[in-house]
């Protein structure tokens, strides 16, 4: 049961979502509701070509359109040398375009108008001649001789961006061709979309007057989009404001920095007025960041026994027509390298091929680590097709090759040191939960009955908490994070972050986890986020890092405060700080327990009866820098039904134990995980941004481009395990990840399951019930 | 990119249909849902036409122009253009030849193909097909009425 949030030491309870009351309520305060004095309205002109060269953009038409107040174009932004933008990735981005189009739907004029229709009106009337030129949407095509180069402004003449390779490539060749059991899956990860609720957009408000620029935007990330608007606009940071509202979502999308961005703030600045941009749902899911998109081939080696010996992996990376994933530096191909899973691979090799194709740039991590669910998917998957291959059940082959607890910390052999886990025990939690042994029993009957019943596993291991410095940034700046912690006399207390929360429920989490570490109630404490010039630098939210990051530097800016009040309480005590214990809530004398003080009346004493000399306040920031990245983990398990007669898939049960390290709030666990579960369902069964030869995008939009509502999505039954991840301040690990990495892989284990019987042994997502209604008539079991 | 292909007999001789396909203001008035069209030259035209394709409704203006293959047997027909955020191509090829069973009627033999890019592809997708291949064949199914009509009041 949800409690209200004013319990003393309130970690681990299920305190309700302070966030809530205003947000259920339809007082949250979102991109649109903001509503300037002279405010204008942005629309942008899109290619309908997926690969054609600009001959002509007439304009004439458009600006005598009433209302219309100014358009540019790419010209207009190369003689301003703002025609091209970095993108995260470190590759370089059309603002508008200069004077080719690469994907449909690309940016190619912005109309700036006094009312959002006029600026609409005024987009339709922008005439363009172009000239199609032959269009790439095969990555594998795009890397062959034939192929035309579609990024003509590189130096390199070709559609390779980059190749990424990890672990000892010889030893894992020698390994599988020692191995007396090979498997070798192809499996491809279709381009999705976080398609959030909320589209993105902004409010650029440039004041001539002080020079000062503040920009509303749909930021995950509102210190990175500061930094990135300085170095492409040459605005003075400390000039520039970035206050990022309530977000109705985000998942990886609003990471990046879009055309639309630049565009309004730069209409901003010629026109000295507040200038809003606003995409419509197609212009999201056609434009804007999508995700996944890998095009993978494992193979496994193994023993007779079913002992895994070596892993390799060679995967090609549909980027589109800009790298834009929003990749830390040193990772192109983001967290892919932890493919290796929860298994112990003696030998791996990984390799990325990134490609250029004529297609919405993009590859975010949504709701994913950075390529953790691509990677998750490919092991889990692989690891099916071996226990297929052995004859063994997927329960017993992924239990004699955990990594066992005793072996951590673990060093993988693609790099990556796992902090904490106890997998057996999870998977038997999650089996326990299912009863996985009279589930195997009833379908056995079932089968002999003639129904088509699967039961599909997934244990997989995620890797969160971008990072530790000494590895990851993103174009140069470490992706540590921050909290700023002021109590103030009455006790009460403000705690600002560098993350942006998007519903993860940081006001309620970091709240309760800053009240544990102080004394203090949860309710005692206001948490806020989204203002660059109130909290302290930090790189977002996103890629499960809030707490691993963010929530490692407020507890740590709490001890910081702690070791302070030490001192006053002493005063106050009249003893020695050596002599003061902290036992949760009240520092009293060692040995005396009775004579104590608390957090409130050292706060009230920090003002007004400060010991001799001491500065007076309490407050305290921390930049965290974590050690080590995370590793949560979890067992999940499907249960599937198919329908012979329209090949449609039921979930019957599913399963998900996580362990995500100390739980700070249970019930904002459970939600993360109901969030992202159905968020892998319909990534499983639902979604896919398909693309014909033109390049037409075929689903940008609701009708086909489909999301799970309460009618579709499937009971989810939850439970947890509870290891702490050693290095980081309170053992936290992240979760709001999980579900997604792990699911998709469980879903289709489970299809495949119940149609192995009869020689299937793949299918690809997403499983529309027409491709699983072909498959039954291929075999002869369509009904 | 999409390849269409037709017969149709016309109860008239080849001469009055080739005639006719060479004018540009009898396949202007030929287009289905033509709001406009402006003769340009005795081979091309510009013309505004309607085209609804699903949930999607968009005014296109379209350049045409007729080539001359080989006369009075074969000609091409090019369309290109777009409008609201649309792209429209099509290429058609046209044989006349004597109708085997009516002398005095004349078969055409006509293949299309057709790219569309934007929110009419994107968002009829599903419909686009069936509805680009009704809109061409409802193309020439003018031409024949315009040409029956031409050749009875002739």
């Amino acid at each position: 049961m949800a409690l209200e949030a004013t319990e003393k030491s309130p970690l681990g309870k299920a305190i309700k979502r302070k966030e809530d009351p205003r947000l259920i309520r339809g007082q949250g305060r979102y991109l649109d509701d903001i509503v300037l004095p002279r405010m204008l309205y942005m629309a942008l002109v899109r290619s309908p070509y997926a690969h054609a060269r600009i001959k002509s953009i007439r304009l004439d038409e458009a600006r005598r359109v009433p209302g219309v107040k100014a358009i540019i174009t790419g010209e207009d932004l190369a003689a301003a040398n703002l025609a091209w933008m970095p993108t995260l990735a470190g590759d370089k981005q059309m603002v508008l375009a200069a004077g080719k189009v690469l994907f449909q739907y690309q940016e190619v004029a912005a109309v700036v108008a006094e009312t959002r229709a006029a600026a609409e009106d005024g987009a339709q009337c922008v005439e363009v001649d172009y000239e199609p030129l032959q269009v790439v949407v095969d990555p594998f095509f795009a890397l062959s001789s034939e192929a035309p180069v579609l990024r003509e402004d590189r130096e390199q003449k070709d559609n390779h961006i980059w190749h990424w390779a990890v672990g000892d490539q010889g030893a894992a060749d020698e390994a599988l061709a020692k191995s007396p059991v090979r498997v070798k899956e192809k499996i491809r990860m279709p381009r999705v979309h976080p398609a959030p609720i909320e589209p993105c957009g902004c409010v650029a408000d440039y004041q001539k007057s002080t020079g000062k620029l503040t920009w509303y935007v749909t930021s995950q990330a509102p210190h990175a989009h500061r930094t990135v608007l300085s170095l492409v606009s040459g605005l003075p940071e400390h000039l520039i404001h970035v206050i990022s509202p309530d977000v109705g979502g985000g998942f990886g999308n609003k990471v990046p920095v879009y055309p639309g961005y630049v565009c309004a703030v730069v209409l901003s600045l010629q026109l000295g007025r507040p200038v809003k941009w606003v995409e419509s749902r197609s212009e999201n899911i056609a434009t804007t960041n999508f995700a996944r998109d890998y095009h993978m081939t494992a193979e496994i080696g193994a023993t007779e026994e079913g002992i895994v010996t070596a892993l390799k992996v060679s995967t090609v990376a549909d980027h589109g027509a800009f790298d834009a994933a929003a990749d830390p530096t040193r990772f192109p191909a983001g967290l892919f390298s932890i493919v290796t899973g929860s298994y112990r691979f003696p030998q791996a090799f990984a390799e990325v091929d990134g490609v250029y194709t004529n297609k919405a740039p993009g590859g975010v991590a949504y709701r994913c680590s950075f390529r953790v669910t691509e990677a998750s998917f490919l092991i889990e998957r692989t690891m099916q097709s071996l226990a297929l291959k052995l004859g063994l059940d997927p329960v017993e082959l992924r239990r004699r090759n955990f990594i066992r607890p005793e072996e951590f910390p673990y060093n993988s052999p693609l790099g990556w040191t796992y902090d904490s886990g106890q997998y057996e025990k999870t998977l038997q939690k999650a089996m326990s939960l299912i009863d996985y042994d009279g589930l195997r029993a009833e379908q056995a009957q079932r089968r002999e009955r003639g129904e088509l019943v699967g039961i599909g596993v997934s244990t997989f291991t995620e890797i969160v908490g971008a990072g530790p410095s000494n590895t990851f940034d993103i174009l140069g700046i470490k992706m540590f994070d921050s909290c700023e912690i002021r109590i103030h006399p009455t006790g009460k207390a403000i705690a600002r972050l560098g993350t942006r929360h998007q519903g993860q429920g940081h006001e309620t989490t970091f709240a309760q986890l800053i009240a544990h570490e102080l004394g203090l109630s949860a309710a005692d404490i206001l948490v806020e986020e989204g203002d660059t010039d109130t909290a302290p630098y930090g790189l977002g939210t996103y890629a499960s890092r809030s707490t691993p990051t963010a929530g490692g530097a407020a507890a740590l800016a709490a001890r910081r405060i702690r070791q302070k009040a030490q001192k006053i309480a002493a005063h106050l005590l009249e003893i020695s700080p050596d002599d003061t214990e902290w036992d949760g809530i009240h520092f009293h004398a060692k040995g005396l327990e009775s004579r104590q003080v608390s957090m409130v009346d050292v706060a009230l004493a920090a003002y007004t009866n400060l010991p001799e000399g001491m500065e007076p306040g309490l407050e305290a920031t921390f930049y965290y820098d974590p050690p080590n990245l995370t590793f949560p983990n979890g067992a999940y398990i499907a249960v599937v039904s198919i329908d012979r007669g329209t090949g449609q898939v039921k979930v019957e049960r599913f399963v998900a134990v996580d362990d995500c390290g100390t739980v700070i709030n249970p019930m904002v666990v459970e939600g993360q995980v109901h969030g992202g579960l159905t968020e892998g369902f319909g990534i499983a069964f639902m979604q896919e941004i398909a693309f014909d030869e033109d390049g037409n995008c075929l689903a940008p939009n609701f009708m086909e481009y489909l999301v799970p509502t309460a009618v579709e999505t499937p009971n989810w039954e939850t439970g947890r395990t509870e290891t702490p991840s050693p290095h980081h301040p309170i053992g936290a690990k992240g979760v709001g990840e999980s579900p997604n990495v792990g699911s998709p892989a469980a879903f289709v284990n489970a299809v495949v399951d119940a149609l192995s019987p009869h020689g299937v042994t793949n299918v690809e997502i997403p499983m529309f019930p027409w491709k699983i209604w072909e498959i039954l008539s291929q075999h002869h079991l369509a009904r | 990119m999409k390849t269409y292909s037709g017969t149709l007999v016309v109860e008239a001789p080849i001469p009055l249909v080739w005639d006719y396909l060479m004018d540009p203001h009898e396949v202007g008035a030929a287009m289905p849902d033509v709001i406009d069209y402006q003769v340009e030259s005795p081979t091309r035209l510009k013309s505004k036409v309607s085209v609804g394709v699903g949930p999607v409704r968009a005014k296109l203006d379209l350049g045409v122009e007729i080539q001359e293959l080989e006369v009075p047997v074969s000609a091409r027909l090019l369309m290109s253009g777009g409008g609201m955020g649309n792209g429209v191509q099509l290429e058609s090829t046209i044989a006349l030849l004597q109708d085997q069973d009516e002398p005095s009627h004349t078969r055409v033999d006509w293949s299309a193909t057709v790219t569309v890019s934007g929110p009419l592809a994107a968002l009829g997708a599903r419909l686009l097909d069936s509805q680009v291949k009704k809109t061409t064949e409802q193309v020439f199914d003018n031409i024949r009425r315009g040409v029956m009509q031409k050749h009875v009041s002739s």
